[in-house]
């Protein structure tokens, strides 16, 4: 008798230390906002640093595939020597990144060129897919999930990643290193499911719940922005209203003039007030990709616009996330984007091919991955569009001193070699580990996209990198008007 | 979207759009299309101390922003 008692009151304890399981909660901000705390532009070196040469990546969502392929162009940027001695990979200033490429880009913003090593035997060469499930469903965490309300699948995750890659690593400790050796500002993307809106992991973005992503650990923002619908639930954030961020930047009203001359800037003042909203007491995280699957959009925003959540200082002159005013007063000479986009295509017929009524899986493929596709379409576009516009301009302004742009679009459909697109493309979207012809192919076709791209030889030429690619041909069309 | 602006000075001075310094004065520059907060850097001897305009100028025909000094 005694024996069952001690087992009920082993259950009943397992239960209720179950029960209390709760998400970690992100801390209050316990000062005013301001621009001299936090991780965010304002606090790195780069604002202030020879601004001259601005590089910026950007990585897409895919799993491992897209973590293996961005870490390629990592790579191969580091094959490339500057003309001051440097490699192309130390002029890189801002990573924005979605899902799958934020395991890259946070690592590599936590641990520069001595992380790669350890990046592909510890994420890339691992099973993460495998451990995730275990820790899901065949640990005590399958006690957590079914008795806490608190506690949801993208907690395991979270802990999971931060055991295997980030090792309880915070964004104070991404921010101490950013100066060490001028790393670049890394961002996260998630999508905030309520608002629809794009949420950036700086304190920017933070400011306005009050809260203070210093104390955050960094695999939260990486699992959030890999938080895959469905598969994962949505991660909460708790918001704070104690801080004093009680009224927007100054440009938010006047922005709500512009609903037909700039539709975008109402739009981001309504986001804003969505984020202010003392009704909103969580947030809700899915997938970057949901609102921009190659991470493009934080920085199109800060090349088109100076509109952020921080209200700018003039002494000292702090901003938030923006080079828009670097490019018209050309402080930046010349910028680098390079999209690393991981997106899949395939011309394999397989719905249309009967008439059959499509399976659940094809259905729900479509309803995701179109709206993504379109977008990302779209951001591609605009990029392109904005870069020709800013050269036109220049040249109709007949501006003496002019900034050059070249954008570099890294897509697996560009692979001219039947083989080697078919390899990776074939690479599945999950967490499973790149076995040796998945991880192969990948590094080549981060060499071979970068090698053919004739923007990017361009920007080799005029900058004095080496060694310029033979193979690129034809001319960079986007740098002429 | 980018729209122009020129602002014009008697002197050379930083201009600030909503609060970010951009270019300087008597010379076109581009910001984002839109309505905007413009003044100058310091000593504070201009007139008027801001100026609200829709900033929708071209590089031809930039949008005119006229300070004057005190």
């Amino acid at each position: 008798m005694n024996r069952t008692y001690r087992l009920l009151a082993a259950v009943f304890a397992a239960v209720c230390f179950a029960c209390s399981a709760h998400y970690p909660i992100n801390p209050e901000l316990k000062q005013a906002p301001n621009l001299e705390y936090g991780y965010r532009w304002a606090t790195t070196d780069i604002p202030d640093s020879d601004k001259s040469t601005f590089v910026i990546l950007t990585f897409s969502g895919g799993g491992t595939r897209a973590a293996g392929f961005s870490y390629g162009v990592l790579k191969k940027l580091d094959t490339i020597d500057t003309k001051d001695g440097k490699k192309l990979l130390d002029h890189v200033n801002v990573i924005s990144s979605v899902s799958g490429g934020s395991f890259t880009s946070m690592y590599y913003g936590l641990h520069g060129r001595g992380g790669f090593k350890t990046f592909e035997s510890d994420f890339l060469r691992k099973d993460i897919q495998g451990q995730l499930f275990h820790s899901a469903f065949l640990s005590p965490n399958v006690f957590k999930l079914l008795f806490s309300p608190n506690f949801h699948r993208i907690d395991v995750a979270s802990e999971l990643y931060d055991a295997v890659l980030f090792k309880d690593k915070k964004f104070k400790d991404l921010l101490d290193e950013q100066p060490k050796w001028h790393a670049p500002l890394i961002i996260a993307n998630s999508t905030e499911i309520e608002l629809g809106a794009r949420f950036e992991w700086t304190q920017d973005q933070f400011d306005p719940i009050c809260s203070d992503i210093n104390q955050v650990h960094v695999a939260r923002a990486v699992a959030a922005s890999s938080a895959f619908p469905g598969l994962l639930s949505p991660m909460v954030l708790d918001t704070y209203r104690s801080c004093g961020y009680t009224k927007p930047p100054t440009w938010a009203g006047l922005a709500r003039a512009d609903v037909y001359a700039n539709p975008s800037r109402p739009r981001l003042a309504d986001e804003l007030d969505g984020y202010m909203d003392k009704a909103r007491t969580h947030l809700h995280m899915l997938d970057g990709g949901l609102a921009d699957n190659i991470g493009l959009r934080a920085p199109m925003h800060a090349i088109i616009s100076t509109d952020t959540f921080a209200e700018p200082t003039r002494n000292p002159p702090h901003t938030g996330f923006t080079i828009n005013n670097f490019l018209s007063n050309h402080e930046i000479r010349r910028i680098l984007v390079i999209v690393v986009n991981s997106g899949t295509s395939s011309s394999k017929v397989v719905i249309d091919a009967t008439a059959a009524e499509p399976g659940i899986k094809g259905v729900i493929g479509a309803v995701t991955g179109t709206p993504m596709d379109n977008v990302t379409f779209d951001s591609v576009e605009s990029l392109l569009a904005t870069f020709r516009n800013k050269a036109a301009e220049q040249q109709a302004a007949k501006e003496a001193n002019r900034t050059v742009y070249y954008p570099v679009i890294l897509s697996f459909s560009l692979i001219k070699d039947d083989t080697l697109r078919a390899t990776v493309n074939g690479i599945g979207t999950n967490f499973s580990n790149l076995n040796d012809q998945s991880f192969n192919g990948l590094m080549q076709a981060a060499q071979v996209l970068i090698d053919q791209d004739p923007c990017f030889k361009q920007f080799m030429i005029d900058t004095g990198a080496t060694p310029v690619s033979t193979v690129a041909t034809g001319k960079c069309v986007a740098l002429t008007p | 979207m980018d729209a122009w602006v020129l602002v014009t000075f008697p002197s050379v001075r930083d201009v600030y759009v909503d609060s970010v310094r951009f270019g300087k004065t008597n010379t076109a520059f581009s910001v984002q299309l839109g309505t905007h907060t413009i003044d100058l850097n310091v000593p504070n001897d201009y007139q008027p101390p801001q100026i609200v305009v829709l900033v929708d100028g071209t590089p031809v025909t930039p949008t005119v922003v006229a300070f004057l000094p005190i």
